[in-house]
């Protein structure tokens, strides 16, 4: 299994311990990583202009890929989701596809087909396994317990592709449990991260995280673990302006789940880039025995 | 959102948008409006509905009666979160944020203005290939960036041709 990892704008310019923390794990783990030069964005913005320019810059990610032979790994639910929709938008309009088929020529490309997109989910819980993985455990998470935000563009909608169940999903808070922490259900499991409001409503969207780590923090949770760069940056790294926008106090810890996982591999925190996070996340290191 | 009988006196419906909506619901095969029946289990799910106005089921019933511009022309097509609830959800399999997507697209494409952070990251898309420069990160006193955290450049080997063929691209309409 030959992967690249695909890191989307908010990780490739800004959310570095996704990229940093992945990357470690994943060589721990003895997955072997491909360099390809040249990604850009997924497209997503674009959406909300046009249809053929997004699509091209989905196409030409996944074309760009496939010259490497690589599956890609995407640190973003979004660009996850857009590249599934590019290719079933392609597939349900051939005036579509022979668009993008002669922009990527005037780049030299074709579009390629086949190329493998594994959401981080399906790369831990599906490939790797979560047998494996509690084998590998050098530095068990006792005692903690930690809730999973999974967020909405990996598991809606389920016409698209199926990573994880859409109104219960498990693959996360079991990936968890595999470090010997705790993961129970909650009730705002499903509330949105408040990321693609950021653009246009910026007072809804600090609203929707902040309510998230609000919930999480009251139900008296350790923090709160994360798979997605998108949701990342607004429960962690926007979590201060949140608080000031919903007029709360609040100090949840929030770490990726690779961040966790490399802690439980007992790789050290600095190289997982523990030190990039913006919320308390010493108060949940130095718990961990 | 304005009612169904506030509208009706207030316009009327806009048949060469509805022709115009309905074209690319048929080439890009996207689900029918036509199809809901106005259960409302959209808007009673939706993420955004507990912040602000947006009713999505409404959205959609508006576009099945024909009033396409009063819906390209209301502020709250911008204050859904792309949770994707309402999509997943629809019995009838509508997809109601593809409704407002659409309609996003169509008021852009007819000369409306994004909201300007949403422009400011389309420009950088445009111009860069990312929604931001590459920043400078806090680590307590000093500030880092991708390379002293040991991650690999991020880089687009021919910029201008990369922008120029994605310029192209936008240029090309589906709407
Ligand atoms: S859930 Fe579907 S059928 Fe029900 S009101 Fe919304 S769009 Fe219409
Ligand atoms: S996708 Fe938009 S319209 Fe649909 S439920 Fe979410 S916020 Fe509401």
């Amino acid at each position: 299994m030959k992967i690249a990892i695909f890191p989307g704008c908010v990780a490739a310019t800004e959310q570095y311990a996704c990229e940093l923390a992945t990357r470690e794990v994943l060589r721990e783990l003895g997955v072997e990583m491909v360099e390809v030069p040249g990604f850009s964005c997924c497209g997503w913005p674009l959406q909300n202009v046009g249809t053929v320019g997004w699509v091209y810059l989905a196409a030409r990610n996944l074309a760009l890929a496939a010259e490497k032979g690589a599956g890609l790994v995407t640190l973003c639910n979004v660009c996850n989701r857009m590249f599934y929709e590019a290719r079933a938008l392609m597939a349900a309009s051939p005036e579509l596809r022979e668009k993008i088929s002669s922009l990527l020529k005037e780049e030299g490309r074709e579009p390629l087909d086949g190329v493998e997109i594994l959401h981080p989910l399906e790369l831990f819980h599906d490939r790797i396994g979560v047998e494996e993985i509690k084998r590998r455990v050098k530095r068990p998470l006792k005692g903690l317990k930690l809730a999973a935000h999974t967020g909405c563009q990996a598991i809606r909608p389920r016409q698209l592709r199926s990573i994880d169940d859409p109104e219960y999903p498990q693959k996360l808070p079991r990936l968890v449990e595999a470090l010997g922490a705790q993961s129970p259900h909650y009730p705002e499991a499903l509330d949105c991260c408040g990321a693609y409001l950021f653009y246009t409503r910026k007072d809804a969207s600090l609203t929707l995280a902040g309510e998230k780590v609000e919930a999480v923090q009251n139900w008296g949770y350790d923090g709160l673990v994360t798979i997605c760069s998108s949701g990342h940056r607004m429960l962690d790294g926007k979590q201060d302006s949140a608080a000031t926008t919903i007029g709360k106090v609040l100090n949840l810890p929030v770490v990726y789940y690779t961040q966790l996982l490399g802690l439980a591999l007992g790789l050290d925190p600095e190289r997982l880039g523990l030190q990039l996070n913006r919320s308390p996340v010493k108060n949940l290191v130095g718990k961990i025995g | 959102m304005a009612g169904i009988t506030d509208q009706l006196r207030a316009t009327k419906p806009q048949p060469e948008l509805v022709d115009k909506f309905y074209g690319v619901v048929e080439k890009l095969k996207l689900e029918s409006p036509f199809h809901c029946f106005q259960c409302f289990k959209c808007t009673s799910g939706c993420t955004s509905f507990r912040l602000t106005e947006i009713m999505p089921h409404s959205f959609v019933n508006f576009v099945r009666l024909g009033f396409v511009e009063d819906m390209m022309r209301s502020e709250l097509l911008w204050a859904c979160c792309q949770c994707l609830k309402c999509k997943e959800r629809c019995p009838q399999e509508v997809a109601p944020v593809d409704v407002i997507f659409l309609l996003r697209r169509m008021t852009v494409g007819s000369g409306a203005e994004l909201p300007e952070d949403l422009s400011k990251i389309i420009m950088s898309v445009t111009e860069t290939g990312f929604i931001q420069g590459l920043q400078k990160v806090k680590v307590g006193d000093t500030s880092v960036d991708r390379g002293q955290l040991g991650l690999p450049p991020i880089d687009l080997p021919d910029l201008a041709k990369f922008s120029s063929v994605l310029m192209k691209a936008m240029e090309e309409q589906m709407e």
